[in-house]
C-alpha cells in the first residue's frame, strides 16, 4: 500500500530541491510536531514543523517560535514550517525581524513564504573559531615540527654514538683476541717449559741434576715479581 | 734453558739439557790472518776464531803476542776495546750455535748469563745488545738474563745466607749475600789464579826453565800439579827443608818431552798456594825486587780492587759491612769457588799442605773469628754455570728485567 507522504518529506523536497539534503528528523519533540535538519554541504539549517493540531493553541504557537529563534546560536538558519490553512495566525513582519523563514505547507506541497535570514556572525565564529584552530594547529605543527627535529638530531647524535661505540668495541674485541692468543702462547710456552721439567723430573729423578735436587732457592727465585 | 759464566780465564756454557757440566773453553779468540794457510785450508771466513779449534790457528808466538785477545781483565771488559767485545760476541756465539735445535718449533733459548759482581753497567747493557745482534740471522735468544757470580755460586750450592768467594783467573770477588747480593760490601781482590801463575812462572825461571816460564798454559798446569797451600807457610817451608824427599816431585807435560823437577827448591811449592791467599808475607819481597810485578790496587769503574791484601781480610772487611746481627750467619757459610781454590793436601803433607777451607778456616782463626764454617765449592769450576740453570729454572719468565734490580728477563721475542 502507498504510504501517504508526511509534512517533513513535503517541506524536505522543496529545500532538496534547493540544493539541500537531509542530515537527520526529530519526531520526538515534546513543544512541536517535527523537526528536520538539512545542509547545502556548508549550510546547515533548521526546520521546526508546526502540525495542525499544534496550532490550535497559541502558547504552543509561541513557544516553539521563541525556541525556533534560540536555535539561531545553533544553526546558520531557522525556518518555521505551519500548514497553509494557519498560514495568518503567523506574523511575517516579526518573522522576518527576527531572521526566521516560513514555509507553509498542506498535503500538496509546500511554499517557501519567507527565506531564512544566513547567520553570517555564526559563521565568522565558525570561521575565527576554525582559523584559531588552524592557527593553534599550525603552532602546535610548528612546536612539533621542532620537537620532532630536536630528537631527529638527537637521533642522529646517537646514532653516531652507537657507531662509535660499535667500532671501539670491535677494537676492544679483536684486542681481546690478540691478548688471548698471546696469553694462551704465553702460557702453552711456560707449559711446554714445565712439561720438560716435569718430564726431566719424573723421568729420571735419579738423574736430575745434583744442583737442582732440594735446591731452597727454587722457592725463593720463584717469588720474583 | 741456557746458562753462560763469562770467566776471565775460562768460558762455560751449556743448555740444562747437558746436566752436570758444562762445556768448557778458554775465554779468548784469536784474530786471524785471513791469508794464512790455516785460514783458507780450514775455509774460515770470519776474523775471530774462539774455541776448541782455536789452537790450530796459532802461529808464530810473535803473531800469538799480537793476536790472541784475552777480553777480561779482573772479569771486566773495557768499554771501548773493540776487539775484546767482538771475542766476546763470538764466544757467545759460539757457544749457542754449538746447541742451536733445527727444529722448526725452536724459537731460541733462555739464557742466563752471568758476570763479575764488579761488572760495570755498560757490559750489561752490552751482552744484552749482542744477544740482540746474534737474533738478526737466527732466532738463538728468545730471552736472556745477567746475574752476578757470586748470587749464581750462592745457587747452586743451595745456600741463601752465605760469604762467596769467588777467585778466578784474573781476580777474587768477596760477596755476602743473604737472599739477594749484598753489592754494598762486596769486596774486590786484583788477583785470583792469574798471580799464582806469575809466581809459578818466576820459581820456574829460579829452577832452570826459563824458556818455559814464557808458556802461559804450561805455567798454569805446572801451577795446578806442583802447588801447595801450607796451613802455616813458616812451618811448611820449615818441613820441606827437613824433609826434601816428601815434598820433591817430578811432572812430565803429556805429548811433550818435558819433564819438570823443582829439585831443592822444592819448597818453594808452598810459596804457590800462599802467593794466592796472602801476597803480604814478607817472603815474597824478594821476588817483587827481581821484578816480579806486585798485584796492585786499581780502580776500574766505580770497583777499587784491592792487589796485596790478604784474603782473610777481605772476608772480614766484607762481612763488617753488614748489618752486625747477619755477621755471625755469613761466617757461619763461605763458599770458596773459583778454579784458585783448587788446592788439595796430598798424602803423606797431611797438616803441612791444607784444602782452601783449612787454609780460610785457620787465616779467620788467627784474625780472633771463631765458628767459622768454610766449604770448598764442589767443583767450583762449573758452579757458576749451574747456579745460571737454576736460576733461569725458576725466574718466572714475566718477570720483566729492571735495570733499578739488575734483575728479570730481556725478552727478545
Amino acid at each position: 500500500m502507498r504510504r501517504r507522504p508526511t509534512p517533513e518529506d513535503i517541506i524536505s523536497t522543496l529545500l532538496m530541491e534547493e540544493g539541500f539534503y537531509e542530515v537527520s528528523r526529530n519526531t520526538e519533540s515534546t513543544w512541536l510536531d517535527n523537526q528536520i535538519i538539512l545542509s547545502d554541504g556548508k549550510l546547515q539549517i533548521v526546520v521546526n514543523i508546526l502540525s495542525e493540531d499544534s496550532c490550535n493553541s497559541k502558547s504552543i504557537i509561541h513557544e516553539a517560535l521563541i525556541e525556533t529563534q534560540k536555535l539561531q546560536s545553533k544553526y546558520d538558519g531557522v525556518i518555521i514550517a505551519v500548514p497553509r490553512r494557519y498560514s495568518k495566525i503567523v506574523d511575517e513582519s516579526l518573522l522576518l525581524k527576527y531572521g526566521i523563514g516560513l514555509i507553509i505547507y498542506d498535503m500538496m506541497g509546500a511554499e517557501e513564504v519567507l527565506p531564512p535570514k544566513i547567520n553570517i556572525n555564526r559563521k565568522e565564529k565558525i570561521q575565527n573559531t576554525q582559523y584559531s584552530i588552524e592557527k593553534s594547529s599550525i603552532t602546535e605543527i610548528a612546536i612539533l615540527k621542532s620537537e620532532i627535529a630536536k630528537i631527529m638530531r638527537m637521533l642522529e647524535e646517537m646514532e653516531a654514538r652507537l657507531d662509535r661505540l660499535e667500532k671501539e668495541q670491535r677494537i676492544l674485541a679483536s684486542k681481546i683476541i690478540e691478548l688471548e692468543r698471546t696469553n694462551s702462547s704465553k702460557d702453552t710456552e711456560q707449559e711446554l717449559v714445565k712439561v720438560t721439567m716435569s718430564k726431566l723430573h719424573s723421568n729420571s729423578n735419579d738423574n736430575l741434576p745434583s744442583y737442582l735436587k732440594d735446591n731452597p732457592w727454587l722457592e725463593i727465585l720463584s717469588k720474583r715479581v | 734453558m741456557f746458562g753462560m759464566d763469562y770467566g776471565t780465564g775460562d768460558f762455560k756454557y751449556g743448555p740444562i739439557t747437558i746436566g752436570e757440566v758444562p762445556e768448557v773453553i778458554e775465554s779468548r779468540g784469536y784474530f786471524i790472518e785471513r791469508s794464512s794457510i790455516m785460514s783458507r785450508i780450514m775455509g774460515v771466513d770470519r776474523e775471530v776464531v774462539v774455541g776448541k779449534d782455536l789452537p790450530l790457528f796459532l802461529e808464530s808466538r810473535e803473531d800469538v803476542a799480537e793476536r790472541l785477545v784475552y777480553p777480561m781483565k779482573n772479569g771486566i771488559v773495557e768499554r771501548n776495546d773493540v776487539r775484546a767485545w767482538q771475542v766476546i760476541k763470538e764466544l757467545t756465539n759460539y757457544a749457542l750455535q754449538s746447541f742451536t735445535l733445527d727444529d722448526p718449533d725452536f724459537k731460541g733459548f733462555y739464557v742466563v748469563a752471568s758476570l763479575a759482581v764488579v761488572a760495570p753497567r755498560y757490559m750489561y747493557e752490552q751482552l744484552f745488545d749482542i744477544f740482540g745482534e746474534l737474533n738478526a740471522e737466527k732466532m738463538l735468544v728468545r730471552a736472556a738474563t745477567i746475574i752476578p757470580q757470586p748470587l749464581a755460586v750462592a745457587i747452586a750450592h743451595k745456600t741463601p745466607t752465605c760469604v762467596v768467594v769467588e777467585s778466578g783467573h784474573g781476580n777474587t770477588q768477596v760477596c755476602p749475600i743473604s737472599m739477594y747480593p749484598i753489592r754494598n760490601a762486596v769486596v774486590a781482590l786484583n788477583r785470583g789464579g792469574s798471580a799464582a801463575n806469575t809466581l809459578t812462572s818466576e820459581i820456574l825461571k829460579d829452577a832452570g826453565y826459563g824458556d818455559l816460564a814464557k808458556e802461559e798454559k804450561l805455567v798454569r798446569r805446572v801451577k795446578e800439579q806442583i802447588g801447595l797451600l801450607p796451613k802455616r807457610l813458616e812451618d811448611s817451608i820449615d818441613y820441606a827443608r827437613r824433609n826434601p824427599e816428601k815434598v820433591k816431585t817430578e811432572i812430565r807435560i803429556e805429548g811433550t818431552r818435558i819433564k819438570i823437577d823443582l829439585g831443592e827448591e822444592s819448597w818453594t811449592r808452598f810459596l804457590i798456594g800462599e802467593y794466592a791467599f796472602n801476597p803480604g808475607h814478607e817472603i815474597f819481597q824478594s821476588y817483587f825486587k827481581r821484578g816480579m810485578p806486585r798485584p796492585g790496587d786499581v780502580k776500574i769503574g766505580d770497583t777499587y780492587f784491592y792487589g796485596m791484601t790478604d784474603l782473610s781480610e777481605a772476608i772480614i772487611e766484607a762481612v763488617e759491612k753488614c748489618s752486625v746481627e747477619l755477621q755471625p750467619h755469613l761466617y757461619s757459610r763461605i763458599i770458596l769457588s773459583g778454579g784458585n781454590f783448587n788446592w788439595n793436601a796430598p798424602k803423606g803433607l797431611e797438616g803441612i799442605a791444607v784444602t782452601s777451607d783449612e787454609k780460610i778456616r785457620y787465616m779467620l782463626k788467627e784474625k780472633g773469628i771463631e765458628n767459622v764454617q768454610a766449604i770448598v765449592a764442589r767443583e767450583p769450576t762449573y758452579s757458576v754455570w749451574r747456579g745460571c740453570i737454576v736460576y733461569g729454572y725458576a725466574v718466572p719468565y714475566d718477570f720483566k728485567w729492571k735495570w733499578e734490580r739488575m734483575e728479570g728477563w730481556l725478552n727478545y721475542a
